[in-house]
């Protein structure tokens, strides 16, 4: 549509995925892990109304056999506090680049911090403002890229956005991005490194980047 | 300057978009809405409550009750 309405609009249309927009919903999972009904069913009609597609689960079994069936863009948990952070753990062991948002019936700071540092996106506590988790999620969704909390010194780097990249581009630049050279990268994806180099050359030129220096550059401050 | 006009008009878009939304929903899907979004793991009113009593007035006071669900429709 902004193609139709400017010349400009390569440029308008980069800027606009920084901008969170329901419309870009529809092909984005959330998942809702509750054992609760009715945190359930609110939270579903919530996530709906905002053009999500929603998938319900009421166990840590279930949320891992929906990390492996889909690409899950947020999880939002409210289990007790123990399955809760078990969940956000396996969550973070199976995908990457979810955004996270752990609910707890009580209030304790030991278990915020815990779960913060886990790589939480955020953290409520029932009875919560609904435009909180929304807002939230919209900022979530306005981020090109995302940096892990450090494990074992080494903070990882997804890229999630950069919607006129490839699939095949988007994971170069991750790998580019977490300090893999072009013969690491084609090993981890299964390619040549001439085909790496050809890919990385051509998202290069999609985000303007002059060197691999400058990809960085943009990738970590988009 | 235009691009801020642009991004206004797509913001307006937003709104209908949001609106249209609800209004695709059923009268029982409405009213199911409705009970989910003021629940008690919810503090405050939220926009999207707001959208849903003003949907259910306007057919309320329209007298334009909307009994056929969508197969696909929210929620």
């Amino acid at each position: 549509m902004l193609t139709m309405l400017t010349p400009n609009s390569v440029l308008i249309s980069d800027d606009a995925t920084l901008i969170y927009k329901p419309a870009y919903n529809r092909d984005r999972h959330v998942v809702i892990a509750s054992d609760q009904d009715d945190t359930v069913s609110s939270l579903d009609t919530l996530f709906r109304l905002e053009g999500f597609k929603v998938f319900t689960c009421n166990s840590a079994e279930a949320v891992e056999a929906a990390l492996d069936q889909t690409q899950v863009s947020i999880l939002v948990v409210h289990f007790d506090a123990a399955t809760s952070l078990s969940v956000l753990a396996m969550t973070r062991a199976h995908q990457m680049g979810v955004g996270v948002f752990v609910i707890f019936s009580e209030h304790d700071i030991d278990n915020t911090v815990t779960a913060m540092r886990a790589g939480a996106f955020d953290v409520l506590k029932t009875p919560f403002d609904p435009e909180r988790l929304v807002n939230g999620v919209r900022d979530l969704m306005r981020s090109n890229t995302l940096v892990l909390p450090p494990v074992h010194g080494h903070r990882q780097v997804v890229i999630r956005g950069f919607s006129q990249l490839t699939p095949r581009e988007r994971q170069v630049l991750q790998l580019t991005v977490n300090g893999k050279s072009n013969r690491e990268s084609a090993l981890e994806l299964g390619i040549s490194a001439r085909t790496v180099e050809v890919h990385r050359a051509r998202l290069m030129m999609k985000i303007g980047a002059k060197n691999t220096a400058d990809l960085i550059r943009i990738a970590l401050t988009s | 300057m235009g691009r801020a006009v642009i991004l206004n008009f797509i913001d307006n878009l937003d709104e209908i978009d949001k609106k249209s939304r609800v209004r695709q929903l059923s009268d029982a899907e409405l009213e199911k809405a409705r009970e989910h979004l003021a629940s008690p793991i919810f503090t405050d009113s939220n926009e999207w409550l707001l959208l849903v009593e003003a949907e259910s007035e306007r057919r309320k006071e329209t007298g334009s009750a909307k009994a056929t669900p969508k197969p696909d429709s929210a929620p």
